[in-house]
């Protein structure tokens, strides 16, 4: 009976609309929008990573989910409900916040408890979840510890225990890893996406790792002062950046960015600059053409940037790109190559190499092949992508 | 060849002696302080142990005189009655102005803060004694004061003694203090250096307002309530000025505290009876700060 109640039940999901957070400036008088006009919906079991740079409103956004933050404008959505005017405690998220806030009176053991024993959870109940969250990420040891005897990391999975060991209809996620060395990272990350495959539930996890983005998120909002610039699976955003602030932001090293003027030839496009004269793929010449004669940004990969002779495609002076080798980083899938174009602007890019270079050439002259099919194009009075039609 | 203990290197001590030269930087700072309190604190109090056992005269030969004075004042019920009263009065006060303050301090947090800064004035204000003292006084008046128009006009009870009342005479000494006293104000700063993120932490892990006041404001504010207890206690065993302006002890003794007693005796010219006396006052107040510390234990946590 019970059971099928639960399916009657509205669906979890979240919808996020047109949603406006404004700060006033007591001393100033005027009131600056943290964030400005988001819209998202969050699936059932969906797992959402915010990402942008520090103050683009990340946190301002995941508080007002919470319910930490009334919103000044739009609405936010649990199912059918609109939660705007809930109390956090009504809504059921579960929440790690950026500064832990764990409590420094209390021993590890009743920072997890406290969630549970708030809500009248049964003794017994709490004397197996409690235990079995610490083991999770691997603070069992800890349980009679006070926070003051614990280093930050152990405290961030305080924080995360706290956070998991309830089940909630919304699990908010500030940069839970912030404080972590990489192989503790790399853990936790994998132990949060366990935990989510176990529980299903809509989660919405900020950070500034557009890295940890890409490996964690269904979807990834890249955010952009108080905007959302895009929202999509990550190969979504880094094949089809729908702005020059979404290319620059998703993908390390970051993508190589030229000013190229677009010049006609016969049926085909140009990007010239000084430094070099790459023929546009014939893919993106019905977007281009209206640029002809006009100076934009061109967008280039560095894992777009060949070894002439092993690229998979075909090459020809016309997609080659001269510069000389100034720093080669070895990495664990070739390396990276730091160089600067020949002409006297010396511009510098990145490529990534499948193949390791020898030392030998740095300072030397060497000829890139670029993949021009996988190039991006950007209107520089608008930053939007010429080829991503929006 | 023998075979030895491997020789252990001694790591060598500093070589400027950095220890003792700290040690001197510690005297030289502590020093004015122990000057200050062996001449107005340690000083004077064995003076006083060793006047309580003479005939402490302003001027004349000292004669000693053991433990006379004391037996005369256990022999002496008032005395008895005095610490009685001063009990009773600390106990009250504690209760009715250290509680109700924290609480006040807490539910005034929750105001929003334009209205919680007029209410702090209002609660907290730091009324100076006399003025306050005459103003309770005509609150008090039995024919016209404001307590016993709403006593009798507005509650229709029969008339009130008020502080002639032997009864409840130390409950409406007590009673100013709940309005005006001003640990409140201790505890409000107490409760703003609360890092916020802690409530918000504890709203979205479902606790509901007692809880939250439970499991965070009260144990943060434990250092504070701590130190206002004790300072309490010390100061209101030695209550003077406020019960002997507004009662001179009456009706009856009956609000004669142990200090307000002390002043009597030292009136009548009785120099050694009143040193001795507040020698035992001194003892019973050591007694209650030692139990004190030993059973409230600092919690390094906070
Ligand atoms: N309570 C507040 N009052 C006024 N301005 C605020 C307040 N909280 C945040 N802001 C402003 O709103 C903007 C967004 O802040 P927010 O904390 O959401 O950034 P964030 O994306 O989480 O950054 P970070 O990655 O550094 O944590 C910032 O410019 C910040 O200065
Ligand atoms: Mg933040």
């Amino acid at each position: 009976m019970r059971a099928t109640c639960h399916f009657l039940l509205p669906m979890s999901s979240i919808t996020v609309s047109h949603l406006v957070k404004q700060f006033a400036n007591p001393e100033s008088g005027e009131s600056k929008r943290a964030v400005n006009d988001i819209s998202f919906t969050l699936g059932e079991h969906e797992f959402l990573v915010l990402v942008g740079p520090s103050g683009c409103g990340k946190t301002t956004t995941l508080r007002m989910l919470a319910g930490l933050e009334p919103v000044s404008s739009g609405e936010i959505f649990f199912g059918e409900k609109r939660v705007n005017e809930t109390r956090p405690k009504e809504r059921n998220v579960a929440m790690v916040f950026q500064d832990y806030a764990v409590f420094p009176h209390m021993t590890v053991y009743e920072n997890i408890a406290y969630g549970l024993r708030s809500r009248g959870a049964p003794a017994a109940m709490i004397k197996e979840r409690v235990p079995k969250a610490a083991q999770i990420f691997r603070i069992e040891h800890l349980l009679q510890r006070k926070p003051r005897q614990l280093s930050g990391g152990e405290r961030q999975r305080v924080a995360l225990s706290r956070a998991m060991v309830r089940d909630a209809d919304l699990y908010l996620y500030d940069e839970p890893l912030a404080n972590l060395d990489a192989q503790l990272r790399y853990q936790a990350r994998e132990d949060i996406m366990a935990l989510h495959k176990e529980k299903q539930k809509p989660s919405v996890y900020v950070t500034h790792d557009q890295s940890e983005a890409m490996a964690m998120g269904d979807r990834i909002a890249v955010m952009n002062g108080g905007r959302i610039e895009q929202i999509g699976s990550g190969a979504e955003l880094y094949e089809r950046p729908n702005s020059l602030f979404v290319a620059y932001f998703i993908g390390t090293p970051s993508i190589n960015l030229f000013d190229v003027e677009i010049l006609a030839e016969d049926q085909a496009l140009f990007a010239v600059s000084t430094a070099f004269r790459l023929r546009l793929a014939d893919s993106h010449l019905d977007a281009l053409r209206p640029y002809s004669g006009k100076r934009i940004k061109m967008g280039l990969r560095p894992e777009d940037l060949h070894v002439p002779r092993l690229a998979t495609f075909l090459v020809s002076p016309e997609n080659q790109i001269q510069g000389v080798v100034n720093v080669v980083e070895p990495s664990s899938t070739g390396c990276a190559v730091y160089l600067s174009t020949l002409d006297e602007t010396s511009r510098d890019y990145v490529a990534t190499l499948r193949t390791r270079m020898p030392a030998t050439y740095l300072g030397k002259e060497v000829p890139l092949a670029a993949n021009m099919a996988k190039a991006h194009y950007f209107d520089p009075a608008t930053e939007k992508s010429i080829l991503v039609a929006i | 060849m023998t075979i030895g203990t491997p020789a252990i290197e001694t790591p060598t001590p500093p070589v400027d002696g950095g220890k003792t030269a700290n040690r001197w930087q510690y005297w030289i700072f502590a020093i004015p302080a122990i000057i200050f309190q062996f001449f107005w604190g340690w000083y004077p109090m064995l003076i006083a142990i060793f006047l309580s056992m003479t005939n402490a005269p302003i001027r004349g030969a000292i004669t000693f005189q053991g433990l006379g004075n004391f037996e005369r004042l256990f022999a002496d019920p008032l005395v008895a009655d005095s610490f009685k009263i001063t009990f009773i009065y600390a106990a009250l006060s504690i209760t009715l102005t250290f509680l109700i303050p924290i609480f006040v301090a807490i539910l005034l947090m929750e105001m929003p803060p334009n209205l919680m800064r007029v209410m702090m004035l209002l609660w907290f204000v730091p009324l100076s004694g006399i003025a306050s003292t005459i103003f309770w006084q005509y609150l008090y008046n039995e024919q016209f004061g404001i307590l016993q128009y709403i006593a009798t006009g507005v509650l229709g009870m029969p008339p009130q003694a008020f502080l002639s009342s032997e009864r409840w005479v130390l409950f409406w000494l007590v009673f100013p203090g709940i309005l005006m006293f001003g640990p409140g104000l201790y505890y409000m700063t107490g409760l703003q250096s609360i890092p916020k993120s802690y409530y918000e932490a504890a709203e979205i892990e479902g606790a509901g307002f007692w809880r939250k006041i439970w499991t965070i404001s009260l144990p943060r504010l434990r250092p504070i309530i701590s130190m206002t207890l004790l300072f309490s206690i010390i100061g209101t065993m030695q209550e003077f000025s406020f019960p002997d302006l507004m009662t001179r002890g009456g009706p009856n003794g009956a609000s004669r505290t142990v200090v307000m007693y002390m002043f009597n005796i030292l009136s009548n010219g009785r120099y050694g009876d009143a040193t001795a006396l507040a020698v035992m006052l001194f003892i019973v107040i050591m007694a209650m700060v030692l139990v004190y510390r030993t059973v409230y234990k600092d919690d390094p946590d906070i």
